[in-house]
């Protein structure tokens, strides 16, 4: 079910941007219900740092090809 | 308790969505005047940020895509009850209403410009500085002519984009992340002109995904973190 997304001239490591880009979404942004969040701050934290060592390895991944 | 996905525009209002929630749960949906909560009951639930479950959320999202309006909800969002949740959305319908309007019939489309920093060596400076320095400078340039690159490369794209949305990135490696919010109708040309901006300009590497839901845009700009 899971589309492939990544498109132009960076398909490779399609899925890891995906995720990363859905991690992204998904949690920093979308409507804010004044509701409860199960996410604690420290792990949100700890995905932003993911996501730039991610998005950095993934262009080192394309680099090294 | 109930763990939300979305919320799309009720008018009518929408029977209960084909698809399951989380762990299987069906879902349901909660409308209050115009705005219609999509959602599935749980008894407790617990929403570690893993793959699996981020794609569920996502995908309730989208199936909803085809027929509605939607404002995806962050994930891992629950709310007690259905009075609670109708509470919420009759205090900000207006809000809601307005953003349905903004991405009725346009997805959104996510481009990172990344830097490709200087293969060669910079040529040592003539006026004696020495060559640690001028390489630090000479890179630093380089960056600097990259964000200019990236912004006028945002630029270009924002021209076909009904919204755009950009922050600039203080790190080495990436230099601008944008979102876009396209015209479905639009997305093939917005796309074409992706792939000419990453063929122009190789000094750049251009990350594009999508299309989404409108996620960045699910709320007035002034909302957001």
């Amino acid at each position: 079910m899971t589309t492939s997304r990544a498109l132009g001239p960076s398909s490779m490591a399609t899925s890891e941007v995906t995720l990363v880009e859905l991690i992204d979404r998904l949690v920093g942004k979308g409507v804010v219900l004044h509701g409860d969040i199960t996410l604690a701050v420290a792990d949100v934290d700890l995905i932003y740092v993911g996501l730039r060592a991610l998005i950095s390895s993934v262009s080192n991944l394309e680099r090294d090809e | 308790m109930l763990y939300v996905y979305a919320l799309v525009d009720a008018r009518p209002i929408p029977p209960s969505p084909e698809g399951d929630g989380h762990g299987g749960a069906p879902l349901c949906v909660v409308a209050r005047g115009s705005v219609a909560a999509v959602c599935s009951r749980h008894d407790r639930i617990e929403m570690p940020v893993e793959a699996d479950h981020l794609w569920r959320h996502e995908h309730v999202a989208e199936r909803l895509m085809d027929e509605y309006a939607v404002l995806p909800v962050r994930f891992g969002t629950t709310v007690a009850d259905e009075d609670a949740l109708a509470a919420m959305l009759d205090e900000r319908e207006d809000e809601f209403r307005g953003a349905f309007e903004r991405v009725r019939g346009r997805v959104e489309l996510s481009v990172r410009v990344l830097w490709a920093p200087p293969e060669t060596e910079p040529e040592p400076a003539p006026d004696g500085t020495g060559p640690g320095r001028a390489y630090l400078l000479g890179r630093l340039a380089a960056r600097n002519a990259a964000s200019s690159l990236a912004e006028s490369i945002h630029a270009g794209l924002a021209a076909r984009a009904a919204e755009s949305r950009y922050e600039v990135s203080a790190t080495p490696r990436l230099l601008l992340s944008a979102a876009y919010l396209v015209d479905r109708g639009e997305v093939g040309a917005f796309l074409e002109a992706v792939d000419e901006a990453a063929r122009r300009h190789p000094e750049v590497e251009l990350l594009c995904t999508g299309p989404w839901p409108a996620h960045t845009f699910a709320q007035a700009a002034g909302e957001l973190r």
